[in-house]
C-alpha cells in the first residue's frame, strides 16, 4: 500500500509568507559550516540535504490524501491538494483519460471540499469518480459549492461520470480486495475516520476530531477503531492547552494522538491538519514536544511520530 | 490512584499518589470539585507520589485550576517530579500553576 500526502494544513490554504521564506533563508545561512561558504556547489548540496522544514515547506494546501491499494485509487477528501493531485493524474497516469478514482469525504467543511472545483479529472468524460460518505446528500452539498454565484462551472458541467455511494454509520465495503471502513468522529456538523486495509497492512485516517471525555469508557470506540494501525493519521491542529480551550471547535492536539496511538498498538503517528496560524517551525516544535511526551509517558513502547507534509510517500 | 485529604487552616491539602490517567481522572476531577462545592477554595495537590499523569489527568488539573479561579481560589502543585513537570510543561499548562518544591513552601504562599 502507497500512500502519499498532497494536502496536510487544516482549515484553510496557508501560502508562505515572504517573511516566512525570509527567515527560512537566514536560518538557512545562520547554520551554514564556514568550510564551506566560498564554495556555491558546496553550499547547494548542503540546502539540498537538509529538511522540508529547513529548506522546503511543510505545505500549505489543505486535506487530500492518495492511497494506493491493490490496483485501486482512492482518494480522501478534497481539499486544495487534490489540485495538484488531480494535474498528476491527468499527466502521468497509462489510463489518464479513464481513470476510475473512489473519493471518500470525511465531512463537507470548506477545507475538505473546496479544492474539488479544480480537479482537472472531473473534466474528462472517460473518467470515473465515485464519492463515497456517510453523510447524506453529498451531491446536493458539492452542487452548492459550485453553484454559479460561487463558481462559473457546475457540478453537472464537469463531464466525468459521477456516482455517489452512502455508506452507513460504522460500517465496512469492500473494493475489490481493499477494505475500507468508517468510523464517526466528535466534529461540528460530523466527520468521519476511515479505516484501509489490504494486504495485511492497515491505514487509519482520522481527522477532524474533538476529544472531549478523555475517560476509559469515552475513548475506547476510538483505540478499537484504531487499533494495530500501521499507520494513523491524527487531527494535531492545536497544542493540549489550545484543545481544551477552544472546546467544540472540533479538533484535537498530537499529544492525545500519541496515547490513542501507543494504545491502540499503532505502529506510526503521522501529525496532520496543521494549524494554519503555525509556521513550520512552530509545527516542528509540536513534534518535538510530542516524541518527549512519548519519551517521558511511554518509554517503552515503539512509536513512530511525524509530520505530515505535502509530497510525502510512504510505503506500508 | 489513591487521594488523601487533609486541611490545614482553609487550605484543603490534596495527596495523591499513583496514576492519574484514562481511568482515574474522573474520580481525582469529582473528588476535588466536591472540596470546591462544599466551599473550599484554596488548594495544594501534593504530587510527591504522582507516578504518572496522562492526558486525561492534565485536563483535570486544568479545570480544576479554572474551577478554583472562578471561586477566586488560589491552587499550586508541589513536590512535582522532573517528569510530571516536563509533561505539564509540554502540555502548555504548567503555566496555570504555582509550583513549590514541598509541602511546608507551597503553605507558607496561603
Amino acid at each position: 500500500m502507497k500512500i502519499k500526502f498532497w494536502g496536510v494544513r487544516g482549515s484553510l490554504p496557508t501560502p508562505p509568507t515572504a517573511e516566512h521564506i525570509r527567515d527560512k533563508f537566514i536560518r538557512i545561512i545562520d547554520t551554514l559550516p564556514p568550510a564551506i561558504l566560498a564554495k556555491p556547489d558546496e553550499i547547494k548540496k548542503y540546502i539540498l540535504g537538509l529538511s522540508n522544514i529547513e529548506a522546503g515547506l511543510i505545505g500549505g494546501n489543505t486535506p487530500c490524501i492518495e492511497i494506493r491499494a491493490s490496483d485501486k485509487i482512492l482518494i480522501f477528501d478534497m481539499g486544495s491538494g487534490i489540485k495538484a493531485l488531480g494535474n498528476y493524474l491527468v499527466k502521468n497516469e497509462p489510463n489518464k483519460n479513464g481513470l476510475d478514482l473512489h473519493i471518500f469525504i470525511t465531512h463537507t467543511h470548506w477545507d475538505h471540499i473546496h479544492g474539488f472545483p479544480f480537479f482537472t479529472p472531473a473534466f474528462f468524460p472517460n473518467n470515473k469518480l465515485t464519492f463515497y460518505s456517510p453523510h447524506p446528500n453529498l451531491k446536493e452539498r458539492l452542487e452548492v459549492q459550485q453553484d454559479f454565484r460561487f463558481f462559473p462551472v457546475s457540478l453537472e458541467h464537469m463531464p466525468a461520470k459521477k456516482e455517489f455511494v452512502l455508506l452507513e454509520h460504522n460500517s465496512t465495503i469492500n473494493l475489490g480486495e481493499v477494505k475500507i471502513s468508517n468510523h464517526p468522529l466528535y466534529h461540528p456538523g460530523g466527520s468521519f475516520s476511515y479505516r484501509i486495509e489490504w494486504n495485511g497492512k492497515s491505514i487509519v485516517y482520522a481527522t477532524d476530531s474533538e476529544y472531549k471525555n478523555l475517560d476509559r469508557e469515552s475513548t475506547k470506540q476510538y483505540i478499537d477503531f484504531f487499533r494495530g494501525a500501521d499507520l494513523l493519521i491524527f487531527d494535531a491542529q492545536y497544542t493540549f492547552e489550545e484543545a481544551i480551550h477552544k472546546e467544540d471547535w472540533g479538533h484535537s492536539s498530537a499529544l492525545v494522538g500519541v496515547e490513542f496511538a501507543v494504545e491502540a498498538g499503532v505502529k506510526r503517528l503521522a501529525l496532520f491538519h496543521h494549524e494554519p496560524e503555525r509556521n513550520d517551525f512552530e509545527i516542528q516544535d509540536i513534534l518535538k514536544k510530542s516524541i518527549d511526551f512519548k519519551k517521558i509517558n511511554f518509554p517503552k513502547q515503539k512509536l513512530d511520530i511525524f509530520l505530515a507534509m505535502e509530497g510525502l510517500e510512504i510505503y506500508l | 490512584m489513591k487521594i488523601e485529604l487533609s486541611k490545614v487552616g482553609d487550605v484543603a491539602i490534596v495527596k495523591v499518589s499513583g496514576r492519574i490517567d484514562s481511568s482515574t481522572a474522573d474520580s481525582f476531577w469529582q473528588t476535588t470539585d466536591q472540596i470546591l462545592d462544599s466551599g473550599t477554595s484554596n488548594f495544594i495537590v501534593d504530587c510527591a507520589n504522582l507516578e504518572f499523569i496522562s492526558s486525561a489527568g492534565l485536563r483535570a488539573l486544568l479545570t480544576l485550576s479554572k474551577n478554583i479561579r472562578q471561586k477566586s481560589g488560589i491552587i499550586s502543585l508541589c513536590c512535582l517530579s522532573q517528569q510530571a513537570k516536563a509533561v505539564m510543561d509540554i502540555a502548555g499548562i504548567l503555566a496555570f500553576f504555582k509550583t513549590y518544591a514541598n509541602l511546608e513552601e507551597a503553605l507558607s504562599h496561603y
